[in-house]
C-alpha cells in the first residue's frame, strides 16, 4: 500500500474553499480508502457531497467513529431537519442550494466554546425544531390517551365546566337581571310559591329562598376551578421537586423525604382544610387550594412519584448522561423531569378531585358561611327542608350534587387516560 | 421477621413524634390569640394574667411544647373547654368510629378485590363495564350526598339525621337507640361496642387459625364467602355468651347505615386499583403456564394471578388510608353517628380547640396503627419486603 500523502487533507480543504468540490471529494475518497476510520475526512466529505442523503450518511459515519463529536451530531440534527422539510415539500433549506459553501474549520482549530455554542441553527430554525418535536410527542401521547373513550368523556365534561365558568359573567352582564339572578340575594317576584320545579323560566328551578339554582351553580364554578387548579399545580410542583430530589441524591436525602412524606400522609388534608376554613373565614380559594396542594403534594404524591423517579434514575440513559458530564441541575431538569411529567399530570387530576370535594365539606357542614360553592347549595337545601318542613327540595339538591360528581368524574376519567400515557407497560395490552 | 417488625415499630414512633410536633405548631397558628384571650371575655387584665399563669400560658413556647409532649406520652390529653377530661370523651367516641372503620374497611376491601378480580378477567363483558362505571360513579360522588341517598332509601324518605344529632356542649350521643332497652342496663353503648369488637376480632383470629390448619391438612380451599359467614356467626354467638346480644343488635340496626355508605364509597377505589394491578399480571408468562397446565380458569385467576396482583393494592392502600379515615369522619357527621367525626365537627362548632387538636392526633395514631398492620400483612405475603433495605420500602 502506498503511504498516505500527509497533505491530502489540507489540499481537500483548500479545494473545498475554492469551490472545486469534485476534486476535493476525490482526495477524500482516496484518504478514506486508506483509512476507513478517518474521522475528519468523513466530516469534510459530508460538506463536499451534494446529495442530502449522502451527506447524512457521511455524518453518520463520523458519529460511528466518534460518538462524542459534538459538531457532527449537531450537523446530523440539522441535516435531518432539512431532510424532513424536503419531504414535506418545503424548500427552506439554504445549504443544499447553490451559493457560497458553508465555512468548515479544521479539527485543530476547534475550540471548546465553539463546540458547545455553535449549534449551526438560526434561532427560528431551533424554535421550529423544538415545536416540531413537541408536536410529534404530543400527537403520540394523544393517540394513546384517545384510545380510552372514557378519557375523552372526561375531557368533554371538564370542557363543559370551563364553558360554564365563562358563561356566568357574560350572562350576568347581558341577559340576567341582577335582582333575580344574584347568587345570594336574588329573588323572582313573578313566581309563587318557591321552590318551583325546572321550567322554561328557570331552567333548573329555584331554591326555597327563591334564588335561581342555575345561576347559583354557575356563580360557584370559578371558585371551584380556582381551588382545584391551585391545588393541582401546587401538588405537582411540590411532589415533583421532592421526588426528584429523593431519586437523584438517594441515601439520606431519600430516607428523610420518604419519612417526611409518611408523616404528611398521616395528616387528613380535608379535615385540616375544614379547620383552616373555620378559623380564617375570609380565606381565599387560592390559599385553600394551595394548602391542600402542599399537604397532599408532600405526602401521597411524593411517595407515588418517588417510586417512579427511582426507576427512571436506575435506567442506563441516566448513567450515560452522567458520564457525558451532565451536572446535577442538567440531569434533573433535562432528563428526569420530562420522564416524570405524565405522572405529575396524573397526580394533578387526582388533586383537583380531592381539593374540590374537601372544599365542599367546609360549606356543607355549615361551619363557615362566607364561602359560596356547591357545598353551600346542598347545605342550604337540607337546612331549609328542616325549617320549612316541606320535604327535601330536590330541584336545588340534585343539580349541586351532580355538579360535584360530574366535576370529580371528569377529572378522574382524564387521570385514567393519563395513566395509560404515564405507564408504558400498560400500552401493549 | 421479628427484626423487621421491631424496626418498623421504632420508625413509626419517630414518625409519630414528628407528627406531634407538626400538630402542635399547626394548632398554635390556627388558634386565634391564646385560650385566655378568646374565652375569658368577662375578665379584666389582672384576672387574665392570673389565668395565664394558672394555665401555663406565660411560659415560652418550647417549654409548653415539651410539657404537652410529656402529657401525651402519659396519655394525659388534658381537659376539653367544658371541663371534661378528653380521655373520657375519646373512650366514648373512638369505639363507634373503629366499629365502622375496621369492619367497613375489611368488607370494602374484600368486595373491591373480588369485583376488581372478576371484572378485569372479563374486561369486555357488559357486566364488567357496568360494574366499573358504577364503581367510578360511587367513588367520585360527594360523600354527604351519598350518605343522604342511602339514608333516604333505607328509611323510605325519612329524616336526614336518623342516628343522632350533632349534640350540644357535651358532644354527640346515641339518640336512635331503643331507650327502654338501654335503661335496664348499666352499660354505655361504647362499652358494648368494645365488647362486640373484641368478639369479632377473637373469632376472626381463631377461625383464621382453624382455616390455616384445615387447609394444610386436607390441601383444599375454604370458600371466602363461607369463611366470612362463619366469622359473623361465631361473633354473634360470642355476643350471646357475653349476654349483650340484645344491645348489640340494637346498635347494629343503626350502625349499618354509616357502614353501608362507607363501603359504597370505599370499594370503588379498591376495585379500580385491583383492576389496574390485575391487568399487569394477566398476560404474564407464569399465568399462561398455569393455564397451559390445564388448571381451571378460576384457579388460575384466584391462585395465580390475583395473589400477585394483591401486593400493589396493599402498598396503594397505605397512601389512601388517611382518606379512608377522613371518609369515615365525613360520613359519621353527615349521618350523626356519634363517633370521632361528629365529635370533631361539634368541637369545631364550639371552638373547642383541645378536642380538635387531640382528635387530629388520634386520627394520625389510627392511620399509623393501620399502616403497621398493612406492613405486617405485606411482609407476610411477600418475603422480599422483609429482607429489603429500609429505603426502598415504597417502591
Amino acid at each position: 500500500m502506498d503511504p498516505i500523502p500527509s497533505n491530502h487533507l489540507e489540499k481537500a480543504y483548500n479545494y473545498y474553499r475554492n469551490g472545486q468540490l469534485s476534486r476535493a471529494s476525490q482526495l477524500l475518497v482516496e484518504l478514506i480508502k486508506h483509512d476507513p476510520g478517518h474521522e475528519e475526512a468523513w466530516y469534510l466529505l459530508s460538506y463536499v457531497l451534494k446529495d442530502l442523503d449522502r451527506q447524512i450518511y457521511a455524518v453518520q459515519r463520523v458519529l460511528r467513529i466518534n460518538p462524542l463529536n459534538q459538531k457532527a451530531s449537531i450537523r446530523l440534527r440539522k441535516l435531518s431537519v432539512l431532510r424532513e422539510e424536503e419531504d414535506a415539500g418545503e424548500t427552506l433549506s439554504s445549504e443544499t442550494a447553490e451559493g457560497s459553501p458553508p465555512q468548515v474549520t479544521r479539527y485543530t482549530e476547534w475550540t471548546r466554546d465553539q463546540q458547545i455554542t455553535d449549534h449551526g441553527f438560526s434561532h427560528t430554525q431551533r424554535l421550529k425544531f423544538r415545536a416540531h418535536n413537541f408536536w410529534r410527542r404530543f400527537k403520540m401521547n394523544w393517540n394513546i390517551f384517545a384510545q380510552s373513550r372514557l378519557a375523552i368523556l372526561g375531557l368533554i365534561l371538564v370542557f363543559i365546566f370551563g364553558l360554564l365558568t365563562i358563561a356566568y359573567p357574560i350572562l350576568r352582564n347581558t341577559v340576567w337581571a341582577s335582582s333575580v339572578y344574584d347568587p345570594i340575594t336574588g329573588f323572582d317576584m313573578k313566581v309563587f310559591p318557591h321552590p318551583v320545579p325546572p321550567g322554561s323560566r328557570h331552567l333548573l328551578g329555584t331554591d326555597t329562598l327563591g334564588r335561581d339554582v342555575l345561576s347559583r351553580l354557575l356563580a360557584a364554578t370559578p371558585h371551584t376551578f380556582v381551588i382545584g387548579l391551585t391545588a393541582a399545580v401546587a401538588t405537582a410542583i411540590v411532589g415533583t421537586l421532592l421526588s426528584m430530589a429523593a431519586a437523584y441524591f438517594q441515601g439520606n436525602v431519600d430516607t428523610a423525604i420518604t419519612n417526611l412524606a409518611d408523616v404528611f400522609i398521616m395528616l387528613p388534608a380535608p379535615v385540616m382544610m375544614v379547620i383552616i376554613g373555620t378559623r380564617f373565614r375570609e380565606i381565599s380559594p387560592f390559599v385553600l387550594g394551595l394548602f391542600y396542594g402542599v399537604l397532599t403534594g408532600a405526602g401521597g404524591t411524593t411517595l407515588v412519584m418517588r417510586a417512579q423517579a427511582i426507576q427512571i434514575v436506575s435506567k442506563p440513559f441516566m448513567e450515560a448522561a452522567q458520564i457525558a458530564g451532565g451536572g446535577g441541575r442538567h440531569i434533573i431538569f433535562k432528563h428526569l423531569l420530562p420522564s416524570l411529567l405524565p405522572l405529575a399530570a396524573l397526580q394533578m387530576m387526582v388533586a383537583v378531585t380531592g381539593a374540590v370535594v374537601a372544599d365542599g365539606f367546609i360549606s356543607f357542614f355549615g361551619i363557615t358561611r362566607t364561602i359560596s360553592n356547591w357545598g353551600t347549595i346542598i347545605y342550604d337545601a337540607f337546612i331549609y327542608a328542616g325549617i320549612s318542613g316541606t320535604g327535601v327540595p330536590w330541584y336545588s339538591l340534585v343539580p349541586a350534587a351532580m355538579c360535584f360528581s360530574l366535576f370529580a368524574l371528569g377529572f378522574y376519567l382524564i387521570s385514567r387516560g393519563l395513566h395509560r400515557v404515564a405507564s408504558p407497560e400498560l400500552r401493549r395490552r | 421477621m421479628t427484626r423487621y417488625l421491631i424496626r418498623q415499630f421504632t420508625i413509626s414512633l419517630i414518625k409519630l413524634f414528628v407528627f406531634l410536633t407538626f400538630m402542635f405548631f399547626f394548632i398554635q397558628i390556627v388558634m386565634p390569640g391564646d385560650f385566655v384571650d378568646q374565652f375569658a371575655m368577662g375578665c379584666d387584665a389582672a384576672c387574665r394574667e392570673e389565668m395565664r399563669v394558672q394555665l401555663g400560658l406565660d411560659l415560652p413556647l418550647w417549654n409548653r411544647y415539651f410539657h404537652w409532649l410529656g402529657q401525651v406520652v402519659r396519655l394525659d390529653f388534658g381537659e376539653s373547654m367544658f371541663g371534661e377530661p378528653i380521655l373520657d370523651i375519646f373512650k366514648r367516641v373512638i369505639p363507634p368510629t373503629l366499629l365502622v372503620f375496621v369492619i367497613g374497611t375489611v368488607l370494602a376491601f374484600m368486595i373491591g378485590l373480588w369485583l376488581g378480580k372478576v371484572t378485569s378477567w372479563r374486561e369486555r363483558g357488559i357486566g364488567s363495564r357496568l360494574i366499573t362505571l358504577g364503581g367510578l360513579v360511587l367513588f367520585t360522588s360527594f360523600p354527604p350526598w351519598l350518605t343522604y341517598l342511602v339514608t333516604y332509601l333505607v328509611t323510605k324518605g325519612g329524616v336526614f339525621q336518623v342516628v343522632g344529632g350533632r349534640g350540644g356542649l357535651r358532644g354527640p350521643n346515641f339518640t336512635g337507640l331503643d331507650r327502654l332497652l338501654w335503661q335496664k342496663v348499666e352499660l354505655s353503648p361504647s362499652e358494648v361496642i368494645i365488647t362486640m369488637m373484641i368478639c369479632v376480632v377473637i373469632s376472626a383470629l381463631f377461625l383464621f387459625l382453624l382455616k390455616f390448619i384445615y387447609e394444610r391438612l386436607t390441601k383444599s380451599k375454604v370458600p371466602t364467602l363461607m369463611f366470612v359467614f362463619l366469622i359473623g356467626l361465631w361473633a354473634v354467638s360470642g355476643w350471646q355468651m357475653w349476654g349483650i346480644d340484645d344491645l348489640a343488635f340494637d346498635i347494629m340496626t343503626i350502625a349499618y347505615i354509616p357502614m353501608v355508605t362507607y363501603i359504597l364509597l370505599a370499594f370503588g377505589e379498591f376495585m379500580l386499583i385491583m383492576q389496574a394491578s390485575m391487568r399487569d399480571v394477566k398476560n404474564s408468562e407464569y399465568v399462561q403456564i398455569a393455564r397451559a397446565k390445564g388448571l381451571p380458569e378460576s384457579t388460575v385467576r384466584d391462585q395465580h394471578a390475583a395473589r400477585n396482583a394483591l401486593l400493589p393494592v396493599l402498598s396503594r392502600l397505605v397512601i389512601s388510608l388517611p382518606y379512608l379515615i377522613t371518609g369515615v369522619v365525613i360520613i359519621e357527621s353527615s349521618v350523626g353517628w356519634p363517633g370521632l367525626g361528629t365529635n370533631l365537627w361539634n368541637a369545631l362548632y364550639w371552638q373547642n380547640m383541645p378536642v380538635v387538636m387531640n382528635t387530629l392526633l388520634i386520627v394520625g395514631i389510627i392511620s399509623l396503627g393501620a399502616r403497621l398492620i398493612i406492613d405486617v400483612i405485606a411482609a407476610y405475603l411477600d418475603p422480599r419486603i422483609r429482607y429489603q433495605d429500609f429505603q426502598t420500602n415504597h417502591t
